[in-house]
């Protein structure tokens, strides 16, 4: 539940440090026990998986000598107080498999940058890919990390928001995704809820005007509800009369601010 | 001319349910108007040790008229400093969120995954983006607000405060925003122990609640938050600008019904009064044939 952030190149200490933390956070109590996990899936930047290929057997004998050397650590008897508190009650550590099962994969999700490793923990499983059980991420991205995102993220925007509409309000630069078929804009108010709500002066009206989308054509409307008045590309609306909004469009609110809106396929 | 908003703060934190320790710090200073919430990162007391740090420096900067970045720059490198010298410190850290209110503006400096949420008018806006792996994703869309509260991952960041040197103009480290405070506006400044364990909707239920004391909203978050689960430590600090009421508040119901009108709706015919049944359009046809009935009647 902790995270953890670390500077510089990958070394098979931080990766067993890890191990070690990883396993401690993933303690599970029973009653007079407290089972610890012993599966453990290691994912790994690509470059790095590559690098270590070559002494993943040696790491994992390393790490498996670590963690039992932890575990009999844990379960050590205190020294100095034999009468005093952890006594009788303490509750025993162990594991529910006869040895650590340490599995490295490399990150095929572009999750994992370079240097950082993602521990993916089970109590007594096969480990599989995929999020499971107590885990803890070295993350230390760098900016062209950030670029170097994958495309498929702008095509899972695209599926879930069929729009976008950026403005500037007195609360700064907003972007606001659009999700339903039918959204209001406007100031809001304690009666009048809105989707967009706008953080502005009362020249906008509470709700000030609706967008419906066609969803078997896919085709955005507009509808003016205002008091002040709502323009598509500089033409004034007629109120309460539904017209088409193009796909990429400036809607100005009461020449008071503009939504910049743009319809995603 | 400046226009000056005077406000009332409130704040509260817990460990939570589940963890022992709490490594959440906040700062609140109501006259300058300085308020930081900070979420400690970190094995042992590690999290804690950078958490104070970053409150000490922080607002011992802002009382300097040190800048935001600046005051956050050097919280950062004095964390790092204390670890690099004390090995039972390595790799602490924190993030943070920190507003301070000048005139009617708000400026505020963010790391990590804490947020400040303004609310008006009833609907709870986040104004800080999340820096981290699930926040990203949740702010472009692709996961929505309960998908992003359970996600596994939601405990990694990209920005902290404290694991490396950095300077104020560092890229990817400080963001800062500024936004103008309405007298009839409220913030919420919080760890992600809060955001994690309620929906903004059920945030928002809980301040549309407030009745003019601050304190009693926080511990409601945090109160509320626990129940939910209180997965992580758990802060909140809650601003209420003068004018601010929320709409659920005994006060603003009162008023409600003292400024309540019904109005008669097109086509409510059960609605209409006795004056318009003698002028509407059935009358006059009644009106007719009973003028036509009469004429009938007298030259038959």
């Amino acid at each position: 539940m902790a995270r953890t952030l670390v500077d510089g190149k990958l070394t098979g200490q931080i990766i067993i440090d890890q191990l070690i933390r990883n396993m401690e956070l993933g303690q599970f109590e029973m009653a007079y026990s407290v089972l610890l996990p012993c599966v453990f899936s290691l994912y790994l930047h690509p470059e790095d998986y590559n690098r270590l290929a070559g002494v993943m057997d040696l790491l994992k004998q390393d790490a498996r000598r670590a963690l039992t050397a932890r575990l009999q650590q844990m379960n050590a008897k205190p020294i100095g107080f034999p009468l005093g508190r952890g006594g009788k009650d303490r509750k025993d550590y162990k594991t529910a498999c006869k040895d650590w099962a340490l599995e490295f994969f490399p990150d095929t999700e572009g999750t994992v940058p370079a240097g950082d490793v993602e521990i993916h923990s089970e109590l007594n499983e096969t480990p599989q890919p995929g999020y499971h059980g107590t885990k803890t991420t070295l993350l230390d991205r760098e900016p062209t990390v950030n670029m170097a995102k994958p495309a498929s993220d702008t095509r899972k925007l695209n599926d879930r928001a069929f729009a976008e509409i950026r403005y500037e309000d007195d609360s700064g630069p907003q972007l606001f995704l659009v999700t339903q078929n039918e959204i209001s804009v406007g100031r809001g108010g304690n009666d009048v809820q809105v989707n967009l709500a706008l953080y502005t002066n009362d020249e906008v009206s509470r709700e000030h005007l609706r967008l419906r989308r066609d969803p078997d054509r896919g085709l955005f409307f507009i509808i003016d509800a205002s008091r002040n008045g709502t323009w598509v590309n500089g033409k004034r609306l007629h109120k309460g009369v539904e017209e088409f909004l193009p796909d990429q469009a400036q809607i100005g609110v009461a020449e008071v601010l503009t939504l910049i809106f743009e319809a995603k396929r | 001319m400046a226009v000056t908003v005077k406000w009332r703060s409130g704040v509260a934190t817990d460990a939570g349910r589940v963890r022992s320790d709490n490594e959440d710090r906040y700062y609140v200073e109501d006259e300058r108007g300085v308020f930081l919430v900070v979420d400690g990162v970190g094995g042992h007391a590690a999290g804690e040790t950078a958490a104070e740090i970053a409150v000490d420096v922080i607002s011992a900067q802002i009382a300097a008229k040190q800048s935001i970045p600046h005051a956050i720059a050097a919280a950062n490198n004095e964390i790092y400093r204390q670890a690099s010298a004390d090995e039972s410190l390595q790799g602490m850290a924190c993030v943070l969120t920190l507003a301070v209110i000048q005139e009617d503006k708000v400026i505020v400096g963010h790391v990590g995954d804490s947020r400040l949420y303004l609310i008006w008018n009833g609907a709870m806006r986040k104004l800080t983006a999340d820096h981290s792996p699930v926040g990203e994703r949740e702010d472009r869309g692709e996961l929505t607000e309960e998908e992003a509260m359970l996600h596994p991952r939601r405990h990694e960041v990209f920005r902290d405060v404290g694991s490396r040197p950095r300077e104020a103009d560092t890229e990817e480290f400080v963001e800062v925003k500024e936004f103008q405070l309405k007298p009839d506006a409220a913030i919420l400044l919080c760890s992600d122990g809060l955001s994690d364990c309620l929906t903004s909707a059920q945030m928002s239920e809980i301040i549309e609640c407030y009745d003019g004391d601050p304190v009693q909203t926080a511990l409601d978050l945090v109160e509320t938050a626990n129940e939910a689960g209180g997965t992580d430590n758990i802060t909140a600090i809650f601003i209420a600008g003068a004018d601010f009421l929320g709409s659920s508040s005994p006060e603003m119901a009162a008023a409600r019904e003292r400024h309540a009108i019904t109005r008669p709706r097109d086509g409510a015919l059960a609605r209409r009064s006795w004056k318009s049944v003698l002028t509407g359009r059935v009358a006059f046809l009644i009106y007719g044939l009973l003028l036509g009935l009469l004429l009938a009647l007298r030259f038959r």
